[in-house]
């Protein structure tokens, strides 16, 4: 039973292809566009165009993460939850490059064992809407070395929400009880959209894929939204495929408020959240492995140990004539007691 | 007391431990499902690629860890190498040898198929003294390379370089633990040929023969498998800690053989060498079969730091005799 | 002519060889105290034997056997009857020494002279002779001369490595093909399980014997715990078995009431060597009569007779056979294998489980193996600081009175030693 909702939404339309249709079409007539863009965390500065991924079996002393903006005038929050749902702190530092968070993840099997989330949000009105924007990053800090203790531990591995945050993402599924990334290719993702810990209905959520194929969904009652995630990695040739390839889809979310009020003096009568959460996932084993071929190596091996062993002992029978009771015996054998 | 010894004594250790090794199997495979988690570092094929286990096998862990370089090795991380080696020696010494013999699932399969064997009646398989020699250091062999394997994929070799990363766990890509155990949580996600990259397609593939000589071998020989189980090997060095021994009196023993028939590993130093006192090799997995089947009054003995807990009697040797189908 | 003749020998031979008998058994019987009333079977058993002839009447295959090795569970099992032929009786070695060579051993003419004088080609449908000795080998020829089936069973000369095991067990499965086909009868898992389980319990009973004779001062005399393993011989197991338990039962009742047929002082002794075989109680009987007491044995004709047990792992004959094969070998201690170590261990154990205060080491002239290696265990009990009595003998009685005096001699030696070790005991305590 759907409830109705009394507010007013309106959709807006709002990605990354829109605004270069926006570019295109509208930018003549409104030649400054000042509305804020959403931002995601990566591993690399805004500067690099490579992309990297976080091993989920390295542990590290220090976590890095860099926002994707080049804006100069952010005004960030940082925040941290360890995976017990602590809160903790999140150093923001401003740099030539971007803004760059960080925080200390000592090696040894502590409290932050498991996915910690990394969160940024930044307020800022722009033409009487305030824009609230955050980043999300979940990162394992494991490594195999500290073992899997926390095997049945549920509240480290099932991925949390922060009611701090004003807007975040949050998959329903996480690592496996191992903290081993699981999703793959034409894996079924399913996320939930939050604000300030409760789920929210008929969001605008926004997958974009590494070459920019891109989806959007609205979320249901619950706040949630699946999407398979499709294979966005090839290679042309054997050899440069690598299993260990991994695929990223952001997944973005935005959602519109029809509130007046007060941000530090400026008046706004119109709220917009976007929040991001970069997500990775590997080719799946059917890219790349084949039963077929795994059973016919299995079989024929079965089948030449059992015939060898088989051959063996009929040959053993003959020159030796080494007895067998449970086989008739031979015709004309020889007996040398007789 | 005196009743309840003799009780023990007389009691069909056979039947005993195919009880046992059912149970075992169920905590070690499905252990998961029932929210049973032993540990790690286990020095026993409790597989992790099963997804549901109930601990997880020492080998795997300590492939991980030997993927360092040498610096660090011998640095604070090598500490985290030596502490899971210490949890493994823990957990070892309790049962010595008998975590092949009671505990291992992969052992337990193979019991199984000698168990349809003589069921169906075929004869069972031996090497010869010759072959078995040869046969028994492959295991050591293995251990060397599982641990050389992943020092060499964080350190170079000259003129080769680094081993890259799809040598991790060489070992568990030939166990037939990772491919046969998770068969049984129906996973057979396992059985396939890795096409990924070369290293991962010839491990596969080796993966794949040796699970297929996994089955026909341990169909007609006896615990096929753990002639070469590095595991064993490992189990091995740590042999003169273990509380629970398999002690013998070279005294009372009169070489019958008896002990030597009945050893599924063929150890022949059972019956023949009559100086040791404790009678461990490398290949027993402590299923103390032997000393069910001593005929001598007190010449096989099983101690648990010092006790005696069973031992070979006349009655006892006899009652199980006669009592065999 | 010839057949007549024959005839007269035979008879003289016989009457003679049940008079050697019968007097033996008297001996055995009333030159001692406290008879349990249990060996009245083994004595009946025995003079029977020389007076009415062993072979049974119930038409079912006989086969003869020499030696410990001849693992009768497989004669058992195809229903025939095994019976040992090793023959100590005087007379027939006699008559055996008029066509064999000088210095063959007694038990070897004596059992020419048995098959030489007795018409047994029809009655015996296979003598079956491991190849042990050189002497036992060529007896295997001649008897197939003399127109007996024989079956020569091959034993390696070494036991200690493997290929002689599996050489051996090879042998055991040749053979129980060919008793398969010279019987008509299949031996299969339930019927060799029979006869497993039916020797086990003689071999049950007769450890039971073996554990009581432990008890020091003795229950039991050595005389006629040699009655009992001879009376295996030619019994039927069944019957020796319960008869075995009857004794049993008495000699347990004697243990737990501390009767004891001999006193604290009497020496112990450990008997080894050749096999006396009844009527050949020659030396056992002077020992025992002398004062002393043989508390166990270890010769082929008693204690080794019954002592190993097979185990088998897999209930089917490819298991079974073996099993039944490796009891044989392994453990067996006669001196035709080489090297022969687990002799001396043997004894060791012996001495330590039984107390033993000396060892009487017998050897038939013209049994080369024993002779020879009795420089080798004298030594070793020499070391081992037990003394060793050797004596060299055959079956004749020529030399009675010459042995006694040794062996009185012997004994007095032993229990002035004996003494003064009581004595030190007393005066350490
Ligand atoms: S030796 Fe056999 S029983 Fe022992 S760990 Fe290896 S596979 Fe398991
Ligand atoms: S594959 Fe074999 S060695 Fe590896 S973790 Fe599993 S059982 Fe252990
Ligand atoms: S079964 Fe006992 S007596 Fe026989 S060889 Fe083995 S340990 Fe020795
Ligand atoms: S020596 Fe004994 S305990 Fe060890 S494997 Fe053989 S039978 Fe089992």
């Amino acid at each position: 039973m759907k409830k109705k909702q009394k507010k007013r939404i309106i959709a807006h339309g709002y990605s990354r292809g829109l605004i270069i249709i926006s570019v295109i079409f509208i930018a003549p007539v409104f030649a400054e566009n000042r509305e804020p863009k959403s931002f995601h965390f990566s591993l690399t500065s805004p500067a690099e165009k490579k992309q990297k991924h976080e091993s989920e079996h390295a542990a590290k002393p220090v976590r890095k993460y860099w926002l994707s903006t080049a804006e100069k005038d952010l005004n960030l929050e940082g925040y941290l939850l360890n995976p017990l749902g602590e809160e903790k702190e999140l150093k923001i530092e401003k740099k030539e490059e971007g803004w760059l968070v960080s925080f200390n993840t000592p090696f040894k099997d502590s409290e932050d064992h498991g996915a910690n989330n990394v969160y940024v949000v930044d307020k800022k009105v722009v033409d009487k809407t305030l824009y609230i924007r955050t980043a999300k990053w979940i990162t394992v800090n494991h490594s195999c070395g500290w073992g899997h203790g926390h095997k049945h531990d549920k509240i480290r591995h099932s991925a949390l929400s922060f009611e701090k945050i004003p807007f975040e993402i949050v998959p329903q599924v996480l690592w496996d009880d191992k903290f081993h990334i699981r999703t793959k290719t034409g894996d079924n993702l399913k996320v939930f959209v939050y604000s300030y810990g409760k789920p929210v209905e008929n969001a605008k959520v926004t997958v974009v894929s590494e070459k920019d194929w891109q989806k959007t969904m609205i979320t249901d009652e619950n706040g949630g939204i699946e999407f398979q995630m499709i294979r966005d990695y090839y290679e042309r040739n054997w050899e440069r495929f690598h299993t260990s390839h991994r695929s990223r889809m952001i997944v973005e979310a935005e959602y519109e408020i029809n509130e007046s009020g007060n941000y530090e003096g400026e008046l706004y009568n119109k709220i917009i959240m976007s929040t991001s959460m970069p997500w990775k996932y590997s080719p799946a084993l059917e890219d790349y492995a084949s039963y077929k071929s795994g059973l016919t190596v299995g079989g024929i091996f079965f089948i030449l140990t059992l015939g060898g062993v088989l051959l063996y002992r009929e040959r053993r029978r003959k020159p030796f004539l080494e007895l067998d009771f449970e086989k008739k015996p031979r015709k004309n054998k020889k007996n040398k007691n007789e | 007391m005196n009743k309840f010894k003799k009780y023990i004594n007389n009691v069909n250790i056979s039947r005993f431990r195919f009880w046992f090794q059912i149970f075992a199997f169920i905590i070690m495979v499905y252990g998961g499902f029932l929210s049973i988690d032993i540990g790690e570092n286990l020095p026993t094929f409790s597989c992790p690629y099963i997804d549901k286990g109930g601990g997880t096998c020492f080998l795997m862990g300590l492939q991980h860890r030997f993927t360092l370089p040498i610096d660090q090795l011998i640095s604070f991380r090598g500490l985290a190498v030596l502490t899971s080696v210490l949890f493994f020696v823990s957990w070892f010494i309790f049962f010595n040898k008998a975590w092949c013999g009671y505990i291992c699932p992969l052992g337990t399969l193979q019991d199984w198929f000698t168990k349809l064997r003589q069921k169906i009646g075929i004869r069972y398989s031996n090497y010869s003294e010759a072959k078995f020699k040869k046969l028994k250091k492959i295991k050591y062999i293995l251990l060397g390379l599982l641990i050389l394997i992943p020092i060499f994929m964080a350190n170079s070799i000259p003129f080769i370089g680094k081993l890259s990363h799809d040598w991790a766990v060489p070992f568990c890509m030939i166990c037939p633990g990772r491919t046969v155990l998770p068969l049984f949580q129906g996973d057979a996600s396992q059985l396939v040929i890795d096409y990924g990259s070369k290293t991962k397609m010839i491990f596969t593939v080796l993966g794949m023969a040796i699970t297929g000589m996994f089955f026909a071998g341990a169909f007609f020989k006896k615990r096929f498998f753990c002639f070469f189980c590095p595991m064993s090997a490992l189990q091995f060095i740590f042999k003169k800690l273990g509380f629970l021994r398999l002690i013998k009196d070279g005294t009372k023993c009169t070489k019958c053989g008896d002990c030597y028939r009945a050893c599924d590993m063929g150890i022949r130093e059972i019956a023949d060498d009559i100086e040791s006192k404790d009678i461990i090799k490398d290949d027993c997995m402590m299923c103390f079969k032997c000393v069910a089947a001593c005929p001598e009054e007190k010449c096989l003995k099983v101690n648990f730091l010092g006790k005696t807990i069973y031992e070979a009697t006349e009655e006892g040797f006899y009652k199980r005799q006669k009592g065999k189908k | 002519m010839e057949k007549e003749r024959f005839e007269k020998v035979r008879k003289h031979v016989r009457s003679e060889a049940a008079l050697e008998a019968g007097d033996v058994l008297n001996k055995i019987k009333d030159n001692f105290p406290d008879n349990p009333e249990g060996m009245n079977y083994f004595y009946d058993l025995l003079s029977r034997q020389f007076s009415e002839g062993i072979l049974p009447k119930n038409g079912k295959k006989v086969i003869g056997t020499m030696c410990v090795q001849v693992p009768d569970e497989l004669i058992l099992a195809v229903d025939a009857i095994p019976i040992r032929v090793c023959s100590g009786s005087f007379p027939y070695d006699n008559a055996g020494a008029e066509f064999m060579p000088a210095k063959t051993c007694s038990m070897i003419k004596a059992i020419m002279g048995l098959f030489s004088v007795e018409n047994y080609q029809k009655k015996f449908d296979m003598l079956v002779i491991p190849t042990t000795c050189d002497q036992k080998k060529k007896t295997t020829e001649m008897l197939t001369d003399m127109g007996y089936e024989t079956y020569s069973l091959s034993l390696p000369s070494r036991k200690d490595n493997d290929n002689s095991r599996h050489y051996w067990q090879n042998s055991v499965k040749e053979f129980a093909a060919d008793l398969m086909k010279k019987t008509g009868k299949k031996i299969t898992t339930s019927n060799i399980k029979k006869a497993i389980d039916l020797k086990n319990n003689a071999r049950y009973e007769f450890r039971r014997f073996f554990n009581l004779r432990k008890k020091s001062p003795s229950v039991i005399y050595g005389k006629d715990a040699f009655l009992v393993a001879n009376a295996y011989f030619v019994d039927e197991v069944e019957s020796w078995t319960s008869a075995l338990k009857n004794l049993n039962d008495e000699l347990e009742k004697r243990v737990n009431k501390n009767f004891s047929i001999v006193n604290q002082k009497t020496p112990r002794f450990l008997f080894t060597g050749s096999p006396p075989i009844f009527p050949n109680m020659k030396i056992p009987l002077l020992v025992e009569e002398a004062g002393g007491l043989i508390a166990v044995d270890e010769v082929c004709s008693s204690s080794r007779l019954l002592y190993d047990m097979p185990a088998y792992d897999e209930g089917a004959l490819y298991d079974m056979i073996p099993a039944i094969a490796d009891c044989y070998l392994k453990p067996c201690t006669c001196p035709c294998f080489v090297p022969n170590e687990e002799r001396k261990d043997k004894l060791a154990n012996l001495i330590d489980l039984f107390n033993i205060d000396g060892v009487i080491y017998q050897s038939f002239s013209g049994c080369q193996l024993y002779e020879m290696e009795q420089k080798l265990i004298g030594n070793f009990l020499m070391e081992k600081g037990i003394p060793m009595l050797y004596i060299e003998s055959d079956y004749s009685k020529e030399d009675t009175g010459q042995l006694s005096t040794r062996i009185e001699a012997f004994i007095e030696s032993i229990k002035i030693k004996k003494k003064s070790d009581l004595k030190g005991k007393r005066a350490t305590k």
